[in-house]
């Protein structure tokens, strides 16, 4: 079974243009589609006001931070960007990525080759750490990502036509 | 990874106006809201792409870690004087350069782009930037009889425990253990070859 996934953009979260350059090596931010439906759209929908606004910030400095191309790790602090959860997948160390950068809001995401970042969930969290259902959750995600990746069977949106 | 061009999907996916209604009841955002971030991201790229953590800036500059942490993560509004002391701090200029709104933004630093199978940065960039290949004293004496020789050369003594790759990049800031190295700057003309002790 194939997936698809969405290139997220800055202009999506902000009708100001103001868009940063995006060099060679950014990083391009993408989402999952599942059943037709855009999951760091429907995380955000369903997160309360006050965390849709730190969210919309969370997303503006992944933005800002992911057009530049330099390392997270050097661009956040050990506070700000840690492994959120790790686990074991065909013989291979998975990490899931969780950034912090406003208010409760937690960005979880793994990286793919050539610069590619796919959000698996946008959490409204008041305790740091994962409740086990939520690291299932995210392994589930990110299982089927990585056997469609390995597979070639992952369809990329770049701009909704 | 292929391209998907199913309308049905993309039709029922959330368009940028769909996104943007998600946070129609929050207060609008102000412009410089927006480019303040990006300001914060391009200073922390700056400290990235000089290979300086935070405490190490801190610890050159004086900076309390704290004061540190606001700049980068766009808290407050830093005045221009610390984003250029920030600047000076990593060995960099800062300029203020305006634009029209449809032009590209002036490439940074860290805007690497590749050619030839080289990397290297652009030359747009203001600092001083090199790309050397690893030659022998023959492939050299070769280029100059043909008339290949290159604009600088750098020759290393034999005791050099620096090895560069086939090639390899000195930026304005060169690598601690090239510097402590006996290296002679040679100009391209061999006759009445200028020496010169770095």
């Amino acid at each position: 079974m194939s997936i698809i996934i969405q290139r997220l953009k800055l202009k999506s979260f902000t009708k100001v243009n103001i868009c940063p350059t995006d060099a060679e090596s950014s990083f391009k931010i993408y989402t999952l589609i599942c059943d037709n439906k855009n999951t760091a759209f429907e995380d955000i929908k369903n997160l309360a006001e006050n965390d849709r606004k730190s969210a919309r910030t969370a997303f503006i400095k992944l933005f800002n931070n992911a057009a530049t191309g330099q390392p997270f790790q050097n661009v956040f602090d050990g506070q700000q960007y840690h492994t959120g959860h790790e686990f074991l997948y065909h013989e291979s160390h998975v990490k899931i990525w969780r950034l912090w950068l406003s208010g409760k809001v937690r960005i979880y995401f793994i990286y793919l080759p050539n610069y590619t970042i796919v959000v698996l969930k946008t959490l409204a969290k008041r305790k740091n750490d994962l409740t086990k259902s939520e690291k299932i959750v995210l392994e589930n995600i990110t299982k089927k990502i990585i056997d469609c990746y390995k597979n070639n069977l992952m369809n990329i949106i770049e701009d909704k036509s | 990874m292929s391209s998907k061009n199913d309308s049905a999907i993309q039709q029922s996916l959330p368009s940028e106006d769909d996104f943007y209604d998600l946070f129609a009841e929050l207060d609008e955002l102000e412009p410089f809201d927006i480019k303040k971030e990006e300001l914060a991201a391009q200073l922390a790229a700056l400290l990235s792409y000089s290979n300086k953590t935070r405490s190490e800036f801190a610890a050159s500059s004086g900076w309390k870690k704290s004061r540190v942490t606001n700049v980068l993560n766009g808290r407050g509004n830093p005045t221009f004087k610390t984003m250029w002391e920030f600047a000076r701090y990593l060995g960099f200029e800062a300029d203020l350069n305006f634009r029209h709104p449809n032009e590209a933004p002036a490439k940074q630093p860290w805007h690497c782009i590749k050619e030839g199978g080289l990397e290297y940065y652009s030359p747009q960039k203001a600092q001083p930037c090199y790309v050397f290949d690893l030659q022998t004293v023959g492939e050299v004496a070769r280029d100059m009889i043909e008339g290949n020789h290159k604009d600088i050369y750098l020759s290393f003594s034999k005791a050099a425990t620096y090895i560069p790759k086939q090639s390899t990049q000195f930026e304005h800031i060169m690598p601690i253990d090239l510097l402590q190295m006996p290296i002679t700057l040679v100009t391209k003309t061999m006759k009445g070859e200028i020496k010169e002790q770095i």
